[in-house]
């Protein structure tokens, strides 16, 4: 198990920039997500920690031990790639087998009892003699989480292997991921461009964006208060509503009009809207901070909405709601309560309020 | 395919199979010729099957001495030629599959080397013959056996690379990250998958040396000649000995054929230039 | 399962190793890149000198090379013999590489729609292919055997069936015939497998929805199947258009350029100046002209590939 820690990572391919100082501290025994994007620069950070890539510049440790310049072989990684890398021309228990045999000193009886141990845990003892090919894509993937854990890693890299499997698939492979990650107790960095598996999986997550990191923060922290407006409209399902506003002041009050919708805010967010930089602010709030109300009553804000769309997931409802000049507001709501076509509002409080300074990507969270 | 289409259905059908016959036909006409004594030959009506069956022209062809001399010398070529373009056309082949990025940025060099193999030979044959007067190479194993690299090694790199292709980085950088030297991820993870493709490259190398005629019969004199060179000049004798030659051919082309059977699906991958797998 | 390289040149992956800085790809590709300059590039470049050079070896006068200017270039292009290749070669590469690659397109959708059963399939694929693997000599040798003028048996066959005897190899055009049979039975096989290969790559998709759509098998022909295997059929035209250009064996024992010199190609007439007359700064400047004529016809060929698609 070891510490890794990551100091400004830059990694140019020609005058494409994938990684620009990416600095990460990833705990020992902690498991983090790179979650972002396709082309956020997730993947190559990933393989520069596995020495995969060379950085351009920048530094990569292990428990304080500098390993930038070390090839893979030399770095006590293991890795499981986004198509499994399993060699068709071997069976499981050969793959599994294999990590083993690159060290010198082990018995074939050690091997074999090792592979038998960690096949169990993994849950792919049943089909160790088969070979790759024959097995379904879950089998396969069980197969290569064993033949990356059966040497117990200092550090374990995951590569989005998931994303080729079915719903339920993934979701029992993923829980399964973090018991062994438990069980083993041994640091690991997991990458995904699917927000919700970060969420679920993570103890950190690290969100980038264009070669950089959005921010870095356990689960809740990245939900409830992004740092930035990508991370607030990237991590989230449903995703965050998002009013583009112009800021005027009226006194003490702060008024954020979009054109069609204004909020007249203040109380503590005002200290917040006085920071901004420039009267272009983004006011974005939560689906699931929305309620549902007739007359406007009930909350801090009040935007009039008809239902367009109610979509059943289960115990709630996702409801797709327009104002009345066709702006998009979705909520989640107690199932069964709303239907298409009512009309009313939704409310919300002051403190469901993300407010950033501006209307791009990198725009800055101001309260 | 529904009932309308079956008039389109039974004339393709029909083509293919009379280009079969057309295909085939020569084939066993070339064997019925070597398999039959001279007085059954040429006859009119022809006779369509070996009457007077007989193996002496084959016999002839495998004991005489010039002809088994050929065999001998076209083995040697055709092995000699196939060892050095495999193991430099594998190593180049996996360089353009690997490193392409820093050693063939656009694929202009893997292009311009498959593109020298589409020059008339004669166009090299004629410097090299004379290089060749210099160097003491005519009319030796060695020479043809260097020469043929003129054809043989943009075929094998070519070909090497699409088969190396064919197998994923990631098996490689599992490999690595395993704790596995590069020399030991190329023997057990690389040369393993890629060991049927680097077999129908050898059998298809090996295959366009044994058949080669242009450079053996300019570079080659009385020591050297193979199978090939022979052919034209068995002819020369009072009578046209037909089933000696048709005999002839027909141990020059087993080798070919049986080849391309064993090995059908890598070996017509390898003669489209990897373009078709069936 | 088929796969089809879209393109001769393909896309590069952009993979950069974890050990950026070592030398082993230029140790890899070194020793092919090192060979090949030596045996077909150096020589070239040194034929192409000898080119401007008189020298016939084999007259006491012109031991040694001696710089003559274009005096080569301008003596083949005045040689009526030359034409008369020339004029061969445009019979023999524009109809005998149209007969092979239409009937390999033919073939091989032939094959692919009607045929159902894999195995007659595979069977037949093998077969077109065996001509392919035989020695180019040896074919000639065994279309000489079938297209001898008395007792052959192409004649025999077509005696039998009432048809009088035909001078095959005795004449210009019909030893050319003769020769274009021989090497169309010989190299169908290639545009067969890469159309069949290029074929089997297509979605049934695109034939379902046009046929939801009402089209007919011939509007489905023009508009998927001919527009999917456009590329592949300039491929598989360009490699026995240049084949036909490297065309010597079958010639050299068919005919050996007779009756006469009638039946000669490029290339033969390039080997008889080389090395029956020994004038090799002729035949050097041969091989250049037959290049650059090779090169130039390619250009324009795809050059009017890539006019029609735009058009």
């Amino acid at each position: 198990m070891a510490k890794v820690h990551v100091q400004d990572l830059t990694k140019e391919y020609g005058s494409l920039v994938a990684t620009d100082n990416v600095s990460l501290d990833i705990g020992d025994g902690e498991l983090v997500v790179l979650v972002g994007p396709s082309g956020c620069g997730k993947t190559t950070t990933l393989r520069s920690i596995a020495g995969l890539e060379t950085p351009t510049s920048g530094s990569i440790t292990f428990d304080d031990v500098d390993i930038t310049d070390k090839s893979p072989q030399d770095r006590d990684i293991s890795m499981v790639f986004q198509d499994l890398a399993l060699y068709p021309h071997m069976t499981a228990k050969e793959n599994i087998a294999f990590p083993l045999r690159a060290e010198d000193g082990h018995s074939e009886s050690e091997i074999d009892s090792a592979v038998n141990d960690i096949a169990e845990v993994a849950d792919c003892d049943e089909f160790l003699d088969k070979k790759i090919t024959s097995l379904s894509g879950g089998q396969q993937q069980r197969v290569a989480l064993a033949r990356a854990l059966v040497r117990r890693p200092e550090v374990f890299l995951m590569d989005e292997p998931f994303s080729d499997l079915d719903e339920l698939l993934k979701r029992q492979l993923r829980a399964e991921v973090v018991r062994l990650q438990h069980e083993f107790g041994v640091t690991m960095v997991h990458v995904t461009h699917d927000q919700e598996e970060a969420m679920t999986m993570g103890d950190k997550l690290v969100v980038m964006n264009d070669g950089n990191v959005a921010q870095f923060g356990d689960p809740d922290e990245v939900f409830s208060e992004p740092q930035s407006l990508f991370v607030a409209m990237f991590i989230g399902s449903p995703q965050i509503n998002r009013f583009d506003c112009h800021l005027s002041w009226d006194g003490d009050t702060a008024v954020l009009d979009d054109g069609e919708v204004t909020f007249e805010v203040d109380g503590p967010l005002v200290d917040a809207l006085q920071m901004a930089r420039g009267d272009e602010i983004t006011a974005c709030v939560r689906p699931q901070l929305l309620n549902w109300s007739d007359d406007g009553s009930g909350g801090d804000f009040a935007v009039p909405v008809t239902v367009d769309v109610v979509e059943k997931i289960g115990t709630e409802d996702v409801v797709r709601c327009q104002t009345p000049n066709g702006h998009e507001v979705t909520a989640e709501v107690a199932t069964g309560v709303l239907d298409e076509g009512m009309e009313g509002y939704l409310t919300f409080t002051a403190e469901s309020l993300h407010l950033f300074d501006g209307h791009d990507d990198d725009a800055e969270r101001l309260n | 395919m529904s009932s309308d289409t079956s008039g389109f259905q039974w004339f393709g059908r029909g083509f293919v199979a009379l280009y079969a016959l057309f295909v085939a036909f020569p084939l066993y006409w070339t064997l019925n010729t070597a398999l039959k004594p001279l007085n059954y030959i040429g006859t009119f009506p022809p006779t369509l099957y070996p009457r007077g069956f007989t193996l002496d022209s084959i016999v002839w062809v495998l004991t005489n001495s010039r002809a088994v001399n050929a065999i001998t010398n076209s083995l040697i070529i055709a092995s000699g030629t196939t060892i050095l373009s495999v193991i430099l056309g594998a190593l180049a082949g996996y360089a353009f599959s690997r490193f392409a990025s820093r050693i063939d940025p656009g694929g202009h060099v893997s292009f311009w080397l498959l593109s020298t193999r589409m020059f008339p030979p004669i166009a090299v044959v004629l410097p090299i013959f004379f290089i060749y007067g210099q160097l003491g190479l005519q009319d030796t194993l060695l020479g043809l056996i260097l020469l043929y690299l003129t054809f043989n090694l943009p075929l094998t790199t070519w070909l090497m690379r699409d088969f190396f292709d064919k197998i994923p980085v990631s098996f490689e950088e599992a490999a690595y990250v395993d704790g596995y030297s590069r020399f030991e991820t190329f023997r057990k993870v690389v040369f393993p998958l890629v060991r049927p493709g680097l077999v129908a490259t050898m059998m298809l190398a090996w295959v366009f040396a044994w058949n080669e005629f242009l450079f053996a019969w300019i570079i080659t004199g009385n020591n050297t000649s193979t199978i090939t060179t022979i052919i034209p000049t068995l002819i020369e004798s009072n009578q046209i000995q037909w089933n000696r030659i048709m005999a002839m051919a027909v141990v020059v082309a087993i080798p070919p054929t049986l080849i391309l059977i064993a090995f059908r699906d890598n070996i017509i991958e390898g003669m489209t230039l990897g373009m078709t797998d069936i | 399962m088929s796969t089809i390289k879209e393109d001769l040149r393909r896309r590069l992956p952009v993979v950069d190793r974890f050990a950026d800085r070592d030398l082993a790809p230029y140790l890899l590709v070194g020793p092919t890149i090192v060979t090949v300059f030596l045996i077909t590039i150096g020589p070239m470049l040194w034929s192409l000198w000898l080119s401007f050079n008189r020298w016939a070896p084999a007259s006491i006068a012109h031991q040694t090379p001696s710089f003559n200017g274009g005096a080569n270039y301008a003596w083949l292009f005045s040689q009526g013999r030359f034409w008369n290749s020339v004029a061969n070669f445009a019979y023999y590469g524009g109809v005998g590489v149209m007969l092979q690659v239409g009937l390999g397109l033919f073939l091989a959708l032939a094959l692919y729609n009607y045929v159902d059963n894999k195995g007659i399939r595979i069977a037949m694929l093998t077969l077109f292919a065996v001509p392919m693997m035989i020695a180019p000599l040896v074919v000639g040798r065994i279309w000489q055997l079938l297209f001898l003028p008395g007792g052959g048996t192409v004649n025999g066959i077509l005696g039998m069936l009432g048809f009088s005897a035909v001078p095959w190899l005795q004449s210009r055009w019909l030893g050319l015939t003769a020769i274009m049979i021989a090497d169309t039975w010989q190299w169908v096989g290639l545009p067969l497998l890469i159309i069949y290969g290029g074929r089997a790559s297509i979605s049934d998709t695109l034939y379902e929805a046009a046929r939801v759509d009402g089209a007919s098998r011939w509007m489905q022909f023009r508009r998927i199947t001919l527009p999917q295997l456009r590329n592949l059929i300039a491929i598989a035209f360009l490699l026995r258009f240049m084949d036909a250009y490297k065309f010597f064996d079958k010639l050299f024992i068919m005919t050996n350029g007779g009756p006469g010199t009638q039946t000669e190609l490029p290339t033969y007439f390039t080997y008889l100046v080389g090395f029956s007359q020994f004038n090799i700064g002729r035949a050097a400047a041969l091989t250049w002209v037959i290049g650059l004529g090779s090169v130039i016809a390619m250009l324009l060929f795809w050059r009017s590939m890539n006019t029609e698609e735009m058009a």
